[in-house]
């Protein structure tokens, strides 16, 4: 107990002369924090300064009055306060937006029952549901929120994932309902018709009374003639490019490498394999710092992979993990 | 206060730079800035001009994806992660790297109490006292705050226990177990930026490290 004590003692005389050793922390220059006061002004002002809000919040339906004065509420909410007791619950969060700034929406955003989001030209946004399903709104899109469990697709196209764990989520339209079965989807409305573009799992579009099952690698187009038609559809590449450049920057720091991988193959519909069995054990060890914001899910293993002593290289579909330069490392 | 707790502190500092708040500007620039000032320097080998530009374009980035910041590590480690990010993209921009120093003192406490303590006088002692310097300035800079003032307070200024308590307005009790908490705390932050800052130098656009156990 003694030597512990005498340890501890030690310990810390060392830790009081190392601090003593190298003397007060050098401060910043008055001149750099006067440069990053401006630098947050102009910022601030940036944003001010916005021409049009273009993400628009409004009214769904016959109640729209009522809903949008409670929605509204929930929304001030949270940008000013606490959400009202009694206000619609949220049921999604905004993740991202892409395109020209602008528009009353902010990333963190909270929307409730009711809510709709609208996105213009050149615009797309990233929604989280309350349950963890992924939404991705492309250009010229116009959602609106039912429920946690319902969204209805007023125009435009809208991405859905998920994740494997589905509770029946549902894509309204005027032609149709797509309902998830576990999966990746994307619904697109059309002149006359409606699309639905399965990347994983399966979707069952209710089309009046008759069900129709879409399975991955399917698109199926039903027309307003009750006419269907169905092809085949990759599960990565140019029919999913949109969705890649709507989706929330991943945040690296402190992560494996197997996690961002994951989060690669999830966004891009890759499959992964890796070309020593014992690499996939040693990227859950490996350990990023750093931020990837700004790239999307296919440009990232350029910046991450190399840095962490791997290479890659992606073949038809499959993106395989070997050590760079045949090392250990 | 708990990691949490200083989380949601700077998750509540961040909402309010988003409202245009100037007292938020001085509680950031007290609280985060001295430290990613430091971080940069040690990033880009002390070089002061580039240390400058990307402290700069640290802070634009960062004030232009605030909403991006979720309080799921400090304000001071989002801001350095985002520095980091900066400085490995100039040099693989550049195709150069930062002067290498072999810190191989070791990160043991002793063994960096040696070098400092040292009086050799060639170029490459006085480098390695001046990183390691810095890096024990980078390791307070990542301690809760009143960790840092508290060591800092008693073994720079020497102040009595007392003292410390009434400056950190808590009891006799509580400032012995805040500097008996810090001290561990500082070795540990220590030996983190030693392995951290070794594989930054060694030019990557980002730093990584293989978990233990």
């Amino acid at each position: 107990m003694k030597e512990v004590t005498d340890d501890l003692r030690s310990d810390d005389e060392t830790v009081g002369r190392v601090i003593h050793a190298t003397g007060p922390r050098p401060p910043l220059p008055d001149d750099l924090r006067e440069a990053a006061r401006e630098t947050w002004r102009a910022k601030l002002e940036a944003r001010a300064g916005t021409p049009r809000p273009y993400r628009r919040w409004s009214p769904w339906a016959l109640a729209a009055a009522l809903l949008l004065v409670a929605g509204v509420s929930a929304f001030l909410g949270h940008r000013f306060g606490p959400a009202r007791v009694g206000a619609p619950p949220v049921i999604a969060t905004v993740e991202g937006l892409f395109g020209p700034p602008g528009g009353t929406l902010k990333t963190g955003d909270a929307l409730s029952a009711g809510a709709a989001v609208e996105t213009g030209p050149g615009e797309r946004v990233a929604l989280r549901l309350a349950g963890g399903e992924a939404v991705r709104l492309d250009v010229a899109t116009r959602l609106e929120l039912e429920s946690a469990a319902v969204l209805a697709l007023r125009r435009g196209a809208v991405y859905l994932d998920s994740g494997g764990g589905s509770q029946g989520l549902a894509v309204k339209t005027r032609f149709g309902v797509a309902r998830d079965v576990g999966t990746q989807f994307e619904v697109r409305l059309l002149d006359g018709a409606w699309s639905v573009q399965v990347r994983e799992g399966e979707v069952r579009l209710e089309l009046g009374d008759e069900t129709v099952a879409a399975p991955a690698g399917t698109t199926v187009t039903a027309r307003s003639d009750g006419t269907l038609e169905r092809a085949a559809v990759s599960a990565h590449g140019a029919p999913w490019d949109w969705v890649l450049r709507a989706s929330p920057p991943f945040e690296l720091e402190g992560r494996s490498v197997r996690e961002f991988l994951a989060w690669v193959t999830r966004e891009t519909g890759w499959r992964l394999r890796f070309a020593d069995p014992e690499l996939e054990r040693e990227t859950r060890e490996i350990i990023a710092h750093g931020s990837i914001a700004g790239l999307t899910a296919a440009e990232a293993p350029e910046v991450v992979l190399p840095s962490s002593g791997l290479d890659y290289r992606t073949t038809g579909g499959t993106l395989v993990i070997a050590r760079a330069g045949g090392s250990g490392n | 206060m708990p990691e949490d707790e200083h989380h949601h502190r700077d998750q509540a500092l961040v909402r309010r730079l988003m409202d245009g708040d100037e007292a938020a500007f001085e509680q950031l620039s007290e609280q985060c800035l001295g430290g990613l000032w430091r971080f940069a320097l040690t990033r880009v080998g002390h070089d002061e001009q580039l240390a400058r530009e990307m402290f700069q374009s640290t802070l634009a980035t960062a004030f232009e994806t605030l909403a991006a910041y979720r309080g799921e590590s400090t304000l001071l480690s989002w801001l350095c992660g985002i520095c980091r990010f900066k400085v490995g993209s100039h040099y693989r921009t550049r195709r150069r790297r930062p002067r290498e120093v072999d810190l191989d003192a070791g990160d043991g406490l002793e063994a960096v109490l040696g070098t400092l303590t040292s009086s050799g006088g060639d170029p490459e002692e006085r480098l390695r006292r001046r990183e390691m310097t810095t890096l024990v300035h980078l390791a307070l800079d990542q301690l809760p705050e009143r960790y840092g003032r508290a060591l800092e307070w008693k073994y720079l200024e020497g102040l009595p226990v007392g003292e410390i308590a009434g400056r950190l307005q808590v009891g006799l009790k509580a400032a012995e177990s805040i500097l008996s908490r810090a001290r561990p705390a500082f070795r540990a932050a220590f030996q983190k930026l030693h392995r951290d800052v070794e594989g930054g130098y060694r030019g990557l656009r980002l730093v990584t490290e293989r978990r233990s156990g």
